[in-house]
């Protein structure tokens, strides 16, 4: 009796997500850049678990062949040309996306991860915890973060997993005060209150009843900086900030290696990565504006 | 009718908000929702709280159950006999006995325990259940805030729904699968859940339809009978109240200004904001001419309250005492107070 | 077609859009208001009341539905346009779409303007956020009173100026002595008719003294003249023209200021005719200073800028305490006698329907059920659902017995039942009742009921 119940609940919830994913798909150019992001993941998943597949070996490193520095045109044996130290640009662009992807992914989920909980804590028990929090998050919005990072990782080292983490320690503000804005709200609705007076701890208040509800927001911004670390991590790395591990495969990296060879004439060498990059970011973006135009309660209909 | 032991006994019970001055040196200023409010509900009562807006019966509710924080006053919630009887004389009690059996002050973890024995259905019938919860969840909450288990909790969600008149197909399903009075029903079923002592009914039928109220008043009059509750039934209709009521409070500004049992409330009003709102409500009945008390300007604002009784400055028989001094309660009849300086002894 | 019947609705259909599909909102709405009388439109949530009241006036989102059929005839004009195919309603795979064409629905649009605000107006439930909180209650009039009552602020201004002594001593003696005669034949003329109502206005003031009057009065024409231009400007708004020289960039606020002045002063009249005693601070408040009550009374006075004579209220009481309520009913009264106004009250309170209506229409799952004489509905109910509603309501002397509800619920309007929607909660239904829908009937004088259980000759009760 029990497990039809169990059965019952499972089918209500999976209706809500098939719902919202209905409305998400009625818009063509968010199901269009849900389709671009899903081909990158594939790629990226791919080359983590089975890099044969896509001819690839030895993910973590670019192949270098000094015996053909000069980059190569696009050809049937290179399908994007060659860059800089001979490496193949199409190898070296699905290689990237397993880097990028994975570090921003990393990157984004640590810094929501810090920022709801911080701002949802905060904003619940308010006053002046919340008065301090909202200060230190204003003292990180003001700091540009490329400057952040630069510096964070002059102090301490320019590995991968260390410029990381200084953007997340950049990122969470956002969080914060996007899951303040709404736990604001929320912390008024009766729901909220009657679990208060049916003896409801307050930590179980704000997880069961606050926070399912502020998550909407949270996700959008979640699609949107998905794509923003990208184009920063990427940034870096075109200003020659890159880890110390030289020729890592990432794409932002190849921008910076084919830049110089660009300006002579030898345009695949940043076409095709910077394309790479341009492409990912807009269907993020979409998948993005889609998210959010499908959560709004009054476009559900 | 009821035994006379009280179970709740409000005393001095006092809310001012703060409004943020727009400047540093602004002097402080006040909404005063509830100015010392003394109230007794017995045990199988149900009291109705009946009120305009503003005149303080939600924070009041509220404040009970204290969902708000009061700024000064106590509340004992089931007191023993000896302490109860203390109070209704009169008397004050020491310290100690203070710290021990009023509710107001409790430590954190002994109000949320306290919790328990008293509930509250809200106005809202929309927000009031979590549109993100399956009705079972919804109503099983209380027991399992207090470490029922799941299934012991479900079957007893399942037991109330019955009650309610709603089938368990119910039990599954989202809130915003059901109509206003049936969620309206699950916060019933919810309040009722965790058998409490005490319940607070806020408005819950402000927000329905006609004849969904009268299913639930329906409702309400059964289960009084079946569960003997103990009720506080908040609503500014004073007819509504009528039909679930054993005594009526009457509160204007922040005070209580009547009290009566319910019969006697209708038959003879005697404060004059009484017999104005007596007379306001609309009657469906097109031949009734109505002798109509229509009150001067509008109801003050909680801030700069005036001054004596608070209601002398719409009140057509005001006299100079009004303005100058508060009336106390005086008792008519056994059981019917006003607070008017019309009806003291002296005069 | 009688000659004071306002506004007529026959057999009005509305359909919405939804992706479940389409949602039959009205199916089949009939009642008359004639001139001076308040219609009470009584019918609990979802039953389409609202829906009504923004199908007059011509408010219903063409993305998410339109008037299907039927007609809604303001003096015999009727509102609702049905050249061509104007919308189209398709049903793909249970979701609904709604196709309209955009050029005919301007054209509509633009008809209907020259009705709203000026021969139907309507005011809504909520009078918190119809105000737009960041500009004061002056601003708000008089931007309301600018937009379209140009051409009556100007006939204002030229009449106090152009009008020669021995005229305005004669409207004023008119008024004084109350001879409706004489005000009727100096009625006639536009010029000498406005002055007739700023004298009347300031005569009807309960807030000075008689002698203040006099002086008021004395001092509209002695006011100063100004230049020829200024004239010639004043009127050709008054006949609706525009002049080019007042277009001109600098000189435009100039000209406009005249009308703003009068504007604002028609605003405080306009106030004060609402019942409103301190109005100088109202003028100069914000709408979060105000009260729900004062709030309303602002509302309806900018709903009565342009003198419509239909004023549609929706729920306007509901969200106001019951002493509020009263004097806000008592406002409604006093301004349809004054005014002649009718109304079209929507609520789902039969109590304050039986204070302020003459005639009653009740609304079930979209359709007008019963329609008739207040009395009569409420002593003589015949359809089975109002017999029901009446039953429902707590009043003094059903204290503690059980109210009498009326099974079931209101049924899904996506889907409807067959035949009279109110037959699978009726006691009384027949087989009839399954199968085709009742036709509205007149019972009894003006009493007509669309229910199987009577006929044309039948006066039984149920």
């Amino acid at each position: 009796m029990i497990k039809d119940r169990f059965l019952d609940s499972i089918k209500s919830r999976f209706s809500m997500i098939k719902f919202t994913l209905l409305v998400f798909t009625r818009n063509i150019s968010s199901t269009l850049g849900l389709a671009i992001v899903l081909i990158y993941v594939i790629i990226a998943l791919i080359d983590q678990f089975y890099p044969p597949l896509l001819g690839l070996t030895n993910i973590s490193k670019l192949s270098l062949n000094f015996t053909q520095t000069l980059p190569q045109p696009p050809s049937y044996a290179h399908p994007f040309g060659t860059t800089y130290p001979g490496i193949d640009l199409y190898h070296a662009i699905l290689k990237a996306i397993r880097v990028d992807i994975g570090f921003s992914g990393f990157v984004t989920v640590g810094a929501a991860f810090i920022g709801v909980m911080i701002g949802l804590v905060s904003a619940y028990y308010g006053k002046w915890l919340d008065t301090i929090v909202m200060r230190i998050t204003d003292i990180f919005f003001s700091i540009p973060y490329l400057v952040l990072a630069i510096a964070i990782g002059f102090f301490l080292g320019r590995s991968l997993v260390i410029l990381s983490l200084a953007l997340m320690i950049i990122w969470w503000p956002i969080y914060a005060r996007v899951v303040r804005g709404q736990v604001l709200s929320i912390k008024e609705y009766s729901y909220i209150e009657a679990a208060r007076a049916s003896g409801v701890r307050n930590i179980k208040i704000m997880f069961k009843h606050v926070l399912p509800n502020t998550l909407a927001p949270v996700f959008v911004q979640f699609s949107f900086d998905l794509a923003v670390v990208v184009l920063v991590i990427a940034t870096l790395d075109f200003i020659g900030f890159t880890p110390a591990n030289a020729y890592l495969p990432e794409l932002g990296y190849l921008s910076y290696i084919g830049y110089e060879y660009a300006v002579n004439g030898y345009w695949w060498t940043i076409l095709f990565p910077g394309l790479a990059i341009m492409i990912y970011a807009m269907g993020m973006n979409l998948v993005g504006d889609g998210l959010r135009d499908a959560l709004d309660p009054r476009l559900r209909r | 009718m009821q035994n006379h032991k009280p179970l709740i006994l409000g005393v001095d019970i006092e809310k001012t908000f703060p409004i943020r001055s727009r400047f540093f040196f602004e002097r402080k200023r006040y909404v005063h929702a509830v100015n010392g409010v003394s109230l007794n509900i017995f045990k199988g009562e149900t009291v109705g709280l009946v009120g305009e807006t503003g005149c303080g019966k939600t924070t009041l509710g509220r404040l009970i159950l204290r969902l708000i924080e009061p700024t000064s006053g106590d509340l004992f919630f089931d007191p023993p006999e000896e302490i109860a009887h203390s109070i209704l004389e009169g008397k004050k009690l020491n310290e100690e006995e203070l710290k021990r059996y009023s509710f107001f002050r409790f430590s954190p973890n002994r109000v949320r325990k306290t919790r328990r024995e008293m509930q509250i259905v809200f106005q809202d019938p929309y927000f009031s259940l979590d549109p993100r919860y399956l009705i079972r969840d919804i109503i099983a909450e209380p027991l399992m805030a207090f470490n029922t288990g799941r299934k012991e909790a479900y079957e007893r969600a399942e037991d109330l729904l019955e009650i309610m008149g709603l089938g368990s197909n119910f039990m599954n399903k989202f809130p915003h699968e059901l109509s206003g009075g049936q969620r309206q029903r699950v916060a019933i079923a919810r309040a009722l859940v965790s058998n409490p002592k005490f319940i607070v009914f806020d408005e819950p039928t402000s927000a329905l339809d006609v004849s969904v109220q009268a299913q639930v008043l329906n409702l309400l009059y059964d289960l009084k009978e079946r569960f003997e509750l103990t009720a506080l039934f908040i609503s500014h209709n004073i007819v509504v109240v009528r039909h679930v009521a054993d005594r009526i409070i009457v509160m204007y500004l922040g005070e209580f200004v009547e009290t009566a049992e319910i019969r006697e409330m209708f038959s003879s009003p005697l404060h004059p904001y009484t017999q104005a709102l007596l007379s306001s409500v609309p009657i469906p009945d097109p031949k009734t001419k109505k002798k109509r008390m229509v009150l001067q300007g509008e109801v003050p604002s909680t801030i700069n309250l005036p001054t004596g009784c608070k209601f002398h400055p719409r009140c057509p028989l005001s006299m100079e005492i009004c303005r100058a001094k508060k009336p106390p309660m005086f008792e008519i009849k056994s059981g019917h107070y006003v607070a008017c300086w019309l009806y003291s002894p002296k005069l | 077609m009688e000659e004071d019947v306002l506004l007529e609705v026959k057999d009005l259909k509305v359909h919405f859009v939804t992706w479940k599909g389409i949602l039959y909102a009205l199916d089949g709405v009939n009642f008359r208001i004639r001139r001076g009388e308040t219609l009470g439109l009584v019918g609990e949530t979802g039953c389409g009341k609202s829906v009504t009241a923004l199908s007059i006036m011509g408010l219903i989102p063409p993305t998410e539905g339109t008037i299907v059929s039927g007609h809604i005839e303001y003096r015999g004009v009727d509102l609702v346009h049905h050249d061509g195919v104007e919308s189209q309603i398709t049903l793909k795979r249970k979701r609904a779409k709604l196709k309209v064409k955009q050029r005919i629905y301007k054209k509509n649009q633009t008809f209907l303007n020259s009705y709203r605000g000026s021969k139907i107006a309507m005011i809504s439930q909520e009078p918190m956020t119809s105000l737009n909180p960041v500009t004061n209650i002056a601003t708000q009039l008089t931007e309301s009173i600018m937009i379209r009552g140009k051409q009556e602020l100007s006939r204002r201004i030229l009449s106090r100026i152009l009008i020669d002594k021995k005229t305005f001593s004669e409207i004023k003696k008119s008024i004084i002595n109350n001879d409706k005669h004489t005000q009727e034949i100096l009625g006639s003329d536009p010029l000498k008719r406005s002055l007739m109502n700023q004298i009347a206005s300031i005569f009807a003031r309960s807030d000075v003294t008689d002698d203040y009057k006099d002086t008021m009065i004395d001092r509209l024409v002695n006011s100063p003249v100004p230049n020829k231009l200024v004239i010639n400007f004043l009127r050709n708004q008054a006949l609706g023209k525009d002049v080019f020289y007042a277009k001109l960039p600098f000189l435009r606020k100039y000209f406009l200021k005249f009308l703003l002045k009068e504007a604002e002063n028609k605003s405080m009249e306009l106030l004060r005719s609402m019942n409103i005693s301190d109005v100088e601070r109202v003028v100069k408040a914000f709408p979060h200073e105000l009260s729900g009550g004062m709030k309303q009374r602002v509302l309806i006075a900018m709903a009565l800028v342009e003198n419509p004579q239909l004023l549609i209220a929706d729920e306007p009481t509901t969200a106001l305490d019951v002493t509020t309520q009263v004097q806000i009913l008592d406002l409604l009264k006093d301004l349809k006698n004054r005014l002649g106004l009718s109304i079209l009250f929507i609520t789902h309170d039969l109590g304050v329907i039986a204070d302020i209506a003459d005639r009653i229409a009740i609304m079930y799952a979209g359709e007008v059920v019963e329609v008739g004489d207040k009395m009569r509905i409420f002593y003589n109910p015949l359809h089975p659902y109002t017999v029901g509603l009446l039953k429902t309501i707590p009043t003094e002397s059903s204290i503690k017995r059980k109210l009498p509800t009326i099974p079931g619920s209101i049924p899904n309007m996506l889907d409807p039942p067959v035949g009279c929607k109110f037959n699978p909660r009726c006691d009384y239904a027949k087989d009839a009742c399954k199968d085709k829908k009742p036709k509205m009937i007149e019972v009894e004088k003006d009493h007509y009921v669309a229910c199987w259980l009577y006929t044309e000759e039948d006066h039984a009760e149920p």
